[in-house]
């Protein structure tokens, strides 16, 4: 049971399972009724690959399954997405 | 419906019978599964969870709405006075 803060998650560097960086974390949006992080709004560095994701107010919208873990960093896998085509 | 998780920081929470619980300092997030657990609420009314000057964690599934205020359920008033909530330090 790993818990964090989500006053430490703006600003939270976001980067892929590869080691890339994407970018920092804006804002998480969240399923009022039952607490469920839908998806991670993030603001790309300029340069990163982000094209497989959509956009939203110049910011990526990563989807939460894709999101392996919230530590330190915030780490995408951006296969899964790939794959499924899935949002 | 959806909400952005700096939304909740600061919001004051309610109970659904209009009575004050305090204020949402944080929100704690159990990250394997993605999920909101509970809200850090400090400046908590004393009437209601006597915890001193500490901050109490509230259940996230106690939470009904969430919008320029957050709402959650009234504690049942046999338990109010004894109701076991988890406490912690501001700042932890």
């Amino acid at each position: 049971m790993v818990r964090v803060y989500g006053r430490t998650l703006p600003g939270k560097q976001v980067m892929t399972v590869d080691g890339a960086v994407i970018g920092k974390l804006v804002d998480v949006q969240v399923e009022m009724e039952t607490g469920i992080l839908k998806c991670f709004l993030v603001k790309p560095e300029p340069g990163a690959e982000v094209d497989m994701f959509e956009r939203s107010e110049g910011c990526v919208v990563i989807p939460a399954k894709l999101v392996r873990s919230i530590k330190d960093y915030i780490v995408v896998d951006t296969k899964v997405g790939e794959e499924s085509h899935e949002v | 419906m959806h909400i952005e998780l700096t939304n909740l920081l600061g919001l004051d929470l309610y109970t659904t019978k209009g009575v004050y619980v305090g204020r949402v300092q944080d929100v704690v997030i159990e990250s394997s599964e993605g999920v909101i657990v509970s809200l850090a609420v400090v400046n908590v009314n004393k009437k209601l969870f006597n915890v001193g000057n500490k901050g109490i964690l509230i259940p996230y599934r106690w939470i009904t709405a969430v919008g320029d205020i957050a709402l959650m359920m009234h504690p049942m008033k046999a338990s109010s006075s004894e109701e076991k909530v988890p406490e912690f330090r501001a700042g932890e």
